[in-house]
């Protein structure tokens, strides 16, 4: 009799011990990245899908979700001539719930009902907050706009509406309006930065200590607000963890008489003991809470709604400490017994290195990136775990180009994979270049011979520019040696300049107006950057090398659109028969050799393999083929379909000018749907696939912190020695090889 | 007895503790880490570390501009210092006005008087422009090999004033009486500063040598301001390369420079400890 007690009590005693899963329930949509809002509603949470597509309600109890059926009001019946509206929140008090919607100028409260599996809209009324209008120069139309600033946070107190919302002065202000009737009152509240319903009418709020709620020693103080005559009760101050600028809502919790608060991932409750504690996990940063009326709170991931446990004893039991990692919001929810902390980052790739050297770091997995922090020396020396047996690396890592995969591997190991690509390079106007009787640079000859010609022939014409930014002699400059440099490097050749090819370069170089080679900086005031975005230019100073970036533009240049921003990525040749050199610098993801949480780390490394973006796929893997599919296609094509009938109808009812102008809009929206239908199914295509791959990859580089390149090495100091007048080209070639020497023995 | 030791001892210990914690302590785990490979494991390496980086020609041209410099600088300071000292003894009580704007520079900020420095000696500064007034072609002071001047004049400026002061300390410290009686014997100045002077103030001398020396071997802020962490060859440092080899994680490096670089400091100046008048031992 004895023993089955015991085993029964000893099953009663590890059931709460065991990590629960949080509770889910999936919105089903044809996508994953479906955009959702989430509000609450009569003590749970209503979920808006892709602007009114569909709606869901989860029960207060969390234990049902369920589909609901809306007819949504049109913005036209809010306010005329208005074609969208915007789903700003839900208020609700005493068994009264409202929607708020705005257009882009106004704010309406509309009383809403959900009975049974139907949720329906009462009249509008309409809100007095033209103070919170903000004026803007729209330069496109050349006429005055006006945007709505809606607010943050908005609760409902019997029959008035308390919106928060960022003002003049630091913190935020508190407006009143009577929902009824729309009246407005302003708050006799300073330096509020966030606030929740308390009870017996009355609001939670935290405030700001001083006047300075961004300074590093700021205070924040937990209030009670009595409305109606805005005196304040403390309620506790709030501690280290707090972080105002999260944005995150705070929450009342009335069963524990204590405030909820988010900081990245952590949930914390403080009690009006001013105790703090760590109560709660959700696995997104970027997931925005709803308290429901049971006291959980709920969060949307993904298309997932998740329950968040405020019960401490249910916190992951598993830590992962991350080193600046991000956009790894797919990932985190995957691993639910994992807690995600955030450690602190150094300042540069020298402190980090210390940090890993001495054993100071704390950190399980980074996510680092290879032109701050050089992986070679942590993978030589052993301070990157080998991630070779975890599923899903081996495979990835043997599918990448060659350049992604060599610094990250060693002696069979496999210690880093990467996970975005970025690169700096110029981009070119085919079409801009075209109109002009330009053919594309090939070489750097060609590309110095372009600007010469533009500079005598074309500098007046207003229409164009040379450059979409103001570029000087010395920048150029450096860009030629960079060129120059990096192409040597991939060719494994010394970086030295003495050459006849780089003497080709700087006769090329040479051979510029002297007014392009000044080393002057021009300064341009917001009219000249604005006339400046306006014309067509022939070259652009940063330019995005993905497969999705030029399926765009080639899409662009197919359809003939015109449009001031199709570039494509400029490769150029230093000298004639040298290869083309794209390079690149690679964020990669590693996990610190030491950490005591290996397998974990390893559980996450796997997780972020399989459900590494198609874009990034195609970026990273040689031979890449298959063309990628937008999401919001079919959303896409019927909004615009929607935006179309809409124009038609306004049309039919318009006279004069006013019509005239709107089949203005017709025309051009109707073109834009043509293409939308015809160019927009894919983001990334086959002809775009095609051109990266046979055309930007063929002589790829990883680009790494070396000293002789980029900004801020003895190139720089050298080159204002050069237009100081201080050195001829000669001498700066001379003294640079010195140093070039002196750093290359020196890695030796 | 014993009391009074133990007292000693515990009067003691705070700085044995720190001295413990902040140099022997590393010192021991910097040699350690110079015998081994630098991984995760730190496997010992025996003198790999050691024979990689003598052979290292960068290395080598480091130390050598070090020891140049250093024997440029300490000899510079030291004649000066003396020469000085002597003069100031000589003035009796308006020396310590003087000693005081002496030792000015010394407590001047590196970075403040390198700014002053940069221009004073900037292509368009005005050295070159007495240069340029005497008929000659501007020097690259800060960007050539040239640097090595105004590194020089600044690195003597500022140190002279504190090896004054140890002088002045040990020179007043030599009774009078000594020199009256070599007088009164008719011994010359020269021979009363060689016979007299010198063999009394020996162990102070070798002790300003060895700081001036050890100092000047350091030589390194005011080159790393001006000239970045590649300047000139001529004024690349040691330190330079310490601190490059530190910037890309090699501490291996490193720690063999600094510990090649100490035996060099100790085999000199324990070959001139010998001399018994270093030691203090001849008089």
């Amino acid at each position: 009799m004895k023993k089955p007690i015991a085993l029964l009590l000893c099953l009663i005693l590890t059931l709460p011990a065991l990590a629960e899963e949080p509770k889910s329930f999936t919105i089903s949509s044809d996508s994953e990245d479906a955009w959702i809002q989430a509000f609450p509603l009569m003590g749970g949470m209503l979920c808006r899908v892709e602007n009114g597509e569909s709606y869901y309600f989860l029960n207060p109890e969390g234990t049902e979700f369920r589909p609901l059926s809306v007819s949504e009001p049109k913005a036209s019946d809010l306010e005329e001539g208005a074609r969208y509206f915007q789903f700003v929140s839900v208020v609700g008090d005493e068994g009264k719930s409202y929607a708020l919607l705005s257009t882009e100028g106004s704010l309406f409260a509309l009383p809403i009902e959900l009975s049974g599996d139907s949720l329906s809209f009462g009249d509008a009324v309409k809100m007095d907050c033209e103070h919170r209008l903000h004026y803007y120069d729209d330069t496109s139309q050349e006429e005055q706009r006006a945007h709505l600033r809606t607010g943050e946070r908005h609760i409902l107190a019997g029959d008035t509406l308390y919106i928060c919302q960022y003002g003049e002065q630091s913190g935020k202000e508190l407006d009143s309006f009577n929902i009824l009737t729309g009246e407005f009152t302003p708050c006799e509240v300073e330096r509020m930065v966030s606030v929740d319903s308390y009870k017996d009418g009355k609001l939670l709020m935290v405030q700001s200590e001083g006047e300075d709620m961004y300074a590093e020693d700021a205070v924040f103080i937990a209030s009670i607000l009595d409305l109606s005559d805005f005196s304040t009760e403390e309620f506790a101050p709030l501690g280290p963890n707090y972080r105002h600028y999260s944005n995150e809502n705070i929450f009342y919790e009335e069963k524990t008489d204590s405030l909820l608060y988010a900081n990245n991932m952590q949930i914390y409750r403080l009690n009006r003991n001013g105790e703090e504690k760590l109560c709660g996990y959700k696995p997104s940063d970027y997931m925005q809470l709803v308290m429901l009326g049971s006291g959980q709170l709920a969060g949307i991931t993904q298309n997932k709604i998740l329950l968040i446990s405020t019960d401490a004893s249910k916190l992951p039991t598993a830590e992962l400490r991350m080193y600046h990692v991000y956009g790894d919001e797919k990932v985190r929810p995957l691993l639910s017994d994992i807690m995600f902390v955030e450690v602190e980052e150094y300042q540069d790739g020298v402190s980090l290195g210390q940090a890993l050297v001495s054993g100071a770091l704390q950190a399980d997995v980074m996510s680092l990136d290879t032109y701050s922090n050089d992986p070679a020396p942590m993978v030589q020396k052993g301070y990157l775990a080998d991630l070779q047996d975890v599923p899903g690396v081996k495979e990835l890592m043997d599918s990448l180009y060659p350049f992604l995969r060599e610094p990250f591997v060693n002696d069979g190991g496999i210690f880093a994979i990467p996970v975005r690509m970025s690169s700096d390079t110029y981009s070119y106007s085919p079409s801009n270049l075209k109109e002009l009787g330009y053919e594309a640079p090939q070489t750097f000859k060609d590309y110095c011979d372009i600007i010469t010609d533009y500079l005598e022939n074309h500098a007046d014409d207003e229409a164009y520019t040379l450059f979409d930014s103001p570029t000087n002699g010395n920048y150029f400059l450096v860009r030629m040696v960079n060129l120059y440099l990096k192409t040597r490097m991939q060719m494994g050749l010394p970086l030295v300049l003495d050459t006849p090819e780089f003497r080709e370069m700087t006769a090329a170089y040479e051979s510029l107006p002297a007014s392009f080679r000044s080393p002057e900086e021009k300064e341009m005031s917001d009219e000249e950057w604005m006339e400046m975005s306006e014309k067509k230019a022939l070259f652009y100073t940063c330019s995005e090398i993905s497969p999705g970036g030029i399926s765009y533009v080639l899409n662009e240049l197919k359809a003939d659109v015109e449009n001031n921003y199709s570039s494509l990525p400029l490769l150029l040749a230093p000298w004639e028969g040298a290869p083309k050199v794209a390079s690149f610098y690679t964020e990669y993801l590693c996990v610190f050799a030491q950490s005591p949480n290996l397998d974990n780390a390893k559980r996450y490394i796997e997780a972020c393999v399989k459900n590494m973006s198609k874009d990034t796929l195609a970026c990273m893997v040689e031979g890449f083929s298959e063309p990628i599919e937008d999401d919001y296609y079919d959303s896409m094509i019927k909004y615009m379909q929607e935006q179309l009938n809409t124009l038609k109808e306004e049309i039919d009812k318009a006279e004069g000018a006013q019509k005239t102008q709107l089949e203005k809009e017709y025309e051009q929206a109707q073109k834009d749907f043509e293409y939308q239908k015809e160019y927009g199914r894919y983001t990334v295509t086959k002809e775009g696939l095609e051109y990266y791959q046979n055309i930007v990859m063929t002589s790829p580089l990883m680009d790494t912190a070396h000293p002789l390149l980029g900004w801020g090495g003895p190139l720089t100091e050298l080159s204002e020695r050069y237009f100081g007048g201080q050195m001829s080209m000669d001498q700066l070639i001379k003294e640079f090889d010195q140093k070039a020497r002196l750093i290359t023995l020196e890695q030796q | 007895m014993f009391k009074k030791k133990k007292s000693l001892w515990l009067f003691l210990l705070p700085g044995l503790a720190g001295l413990m914690v902040f140099y022997v302590a590393p010192f021991i785990g910097g040699l350690y880490f110079s015998f081994t490979d630098g991984t995760i494991n730190n496997s010992f390496v025996g003198f790999d570390n050691y024979t990689r980086l003598w052979k290292n020609e960068v290395f080598r041209l480091g130390l050598q501009n070090s020891l140049e410099l250093s024997l440029i600088c300490a000899p510079l300071i030291f004649v000066l210092s003396f020469t000085l000292s002597v003069m100031l003894k000589h003035l009796k009580e308006k020396s310590l006005f003087f000693r005081n704007v002496l030792l000015m520079p010394y407590l001047v900020p590196t970075s403040a008087m390198l700014i002053v420095w940069t221009l004073l000696f900037d292509y368009g500064g005005i050295v070159n422009r007495l240069v340029v007034g005497l008929g000659q072609e501007r020097v690259l002071w800060l960007q050539s090999g040239a640097m090595r001047v105004p590194i020089v004049l600044l690195y003597v400026w500022k140190n002279t004033g504190f090896s004054v002061v140890i002088f002045s300390a040990a020179l007043q410290s030599i009774p009078d009486e000594y020199y009256e009686f070599a007088r009164l014997e008719g011994a010359s100045s020269v021979k009363q500063a060689s016979k007299i002077t010198l063999p009394l103030i020996l162990p102070t001398a070798f002790f300003v040598l060895v700081l001036g020396w050890v100092n000047a071997f350091k030589i390194f802020k005011e080159v790393y301001f001006i000239g970045g962490a590649y300047p000139d060859e001529r004024v690349y440092t040691l330190q330079h390369f310490m601190n490059n080899k530190f910037a890309t994680l090699d501490y291996q490096d490193v720690t063999t420079a600094a510990y090649s670089f100490a035996l060099i400091v100790l085999a000199l100046f324990g070959l001139m400890y010998l001399n018994k008048g270093v030691r203090g031992d001849a008089h």
